[in-house]
């Protein structure tokens, strides 16, 4: 472990006037010089560090780095109700229909975002992307029977619940169909419609070099299109996506 | 753009000596200020503000003060209920590192801002049999704003899990809230606990 140099500052005894002589200083330039060899060591900065890294201590490497646990950065991402009233079925060109944010049937919609860190590319459908790293993304559907009444959220109602999927669309190497008007293959990141206050924990790497695309979902493969108010309203419960990113 | 010099730190060997003779050191010294130059072009650092975070911008490949962000507090409420006081009393502050709410007659009070809320509930409900019973609606409020009820949760019977989420803005100075809990009493019981174990998570976005 490197010591970082606070108590072996190079004086400036020898070079802080015109009339003195640098040769005279050749112990206050070696002092400079191991301390700033100190504190390259005390920092490992790569190059191809990501965008949104935070610099934290990593105790077995004795320096600190961009690649140990950040869990100061994350994201917070809510949704809220899905499309109801869109078909679900390709036409003959093989589009899906979609709302004007690009979002087909069941796909829920985003309202909110915080991400000062910068983890998060947004893409069409309401869908995010991140970069390289590892992360820790936390799901949380409400209970039913909300109301709010304050806020950005305006006032809303629902006597109802909201289950919610991840869905990633896997890059099939034809870009003409990597997007959710075309997209036909997409696998499940993870899955689970639960209903009622629905949590999902899960830890995944985005390798470099890779930029899946997640949406997030009311039960792409179900029935259970359920409204708010019985009718054809989407649902206006909240899903709260938390990312933390774990690791470089 | 700056580069982290952990390839090219300057060598000593012509300062370390006592016989050395520094007028050989020119390269090294100018590698030394070269990299001195280079961590610093790395660390935007020019005005930071209490709590500030280094965080990397890949646009201009430097770390960058970053404000205090994502304060979080968990406070835990209690579990006496009465029938002539629809205030449950938040009990005590679980964790907040950064001092963002206080306690006082069993509310809580944020400064200016912008938080999310969630409130937890869990350990089931009492049985039927029992004098009191959790039930709805669970409130978080506003004593003094318009509307006085900020969220809702009218599940009933409460259930364990994540019973409401929301946004409260808080402007112009700070906010006292409470938390309104309708127990259920059996005749003649004005007063106990519920089984419940409910935290509030509150964390502070912008």
């Amino acid at each position: 472990m490197t010591t970082w140099p606070s108590a072996s500052k190079a004086t400036t005894t020898d070079i802080d006037s015109g009339t003195d002589v640098p040769n005279l200083s050749r112990v206050q330039i070696k002092q400079d010089m191991d301390n700033v060899n100190a504190i390259i060591d005390t920092f490992n900065i790569p190059t191809s560090t990501p965008n949104g890294s935070i610099l934290t201590y990593d105790n077995t490497a004795g320096e600190f780095n961009t690649t140990t646990s950040q869990s100061l950065a994350k994201a917070f991402l809510i949704y809220n109700g899905f499309e109801t009233s869109l078909a679900d079925a390709q036409d003959d060109d093989g589009i899906y229909p979609t709302t004007a944010d690009g979002r087909r049937n069941k796909m829920l919609n985003r309202r909110l975002k915080y991400d000062p860190f910068g983890l998060i590319t947004d893409i069409t459908g309401d869908g995010f992307q991140l970069s390289e790293g590892t992360y820790l993304i936390n799901t949380q559907s409400e209970q039913s029977y909300y109301i709010t009444n304050l806020g950005a959220f305006g006032s809303v109602e629902g006597p109802s619940w909201l289950g919610h999927v991840i869905m990633n669309i896997e890059d099939d190497g034809d870009s003409t169909d990597n997007y959710p008007a075309r997209w036909d293959n997409y696998s499940s990141f993870f899955n689970d419609t639960a209903a009622r206050a629905a949590s999902h924990a899960y830890k995944f790497t985005v390798p470099s070099g890779v930029t899946p695309k997640y949406y997030v979902f009311y039960d792409p493969g179900g029935t259970n299109t359920l409204a708010y108010d019985g009718g054809t309203n989407p649902q206006q419960l909240d899903v709260v996506i938390e990312i933390i990113k774990i690791g470089g | 753009m700056a580069t982290w010099p952990s390839s090219t730190k300057a060598s000593t060997d012509n300062v370390d000596s006592g016989s050395d003779k520094p007028r050989l050191a020119r390269a090294d010294i100018k590698q030394n200020i070269d990299n001195t130059n280079s961590i610093i072009d790395m660390f935007d650092i020019a005005s930071p503000s209490d709590k500030d975070t280094l965080v990397y911008n890949s646009t201009n490949s430097r770390f960058e003060t970053q404000a205090a962000v994502f304060q979080e507090a968990i406070l835990q409420i209690g579990t006496a209920v009465s029938s002539t006081d629809p205030q449950i009393d938040i009990t005590s502050i679980t964790s907040d590192p950064n001092g963002i709410t206080s306690l006082s007659s069993g509310q809580f009070t944020l400064g200016v801002g912008t938080y999310l809320v969630w409130c937890w509930t869990a350990n089931g409900n009492n049985s039927s049999g029992q004098g009191v019973r959790s039930g709805a609606p669970f409130q978080l409020q506003d004593p003094d704003g318009d509307p006085l009820t900020v969220i809702t949760y009218n599940g009933n019977p409460v259930l364990d899990g994540l019973m409401f989420f929301g946004e409260v803005v808080v402007s112009g100075s700070s906010n006292t809230f409470r938390v309104k809990h309708n127990a259920t009493f059996a005749p003649n019981i004005t007063s106990g606990n519920i089984a419940n174990r409910t935290y509030l998570r509150i964390v502070k976005v912008a």
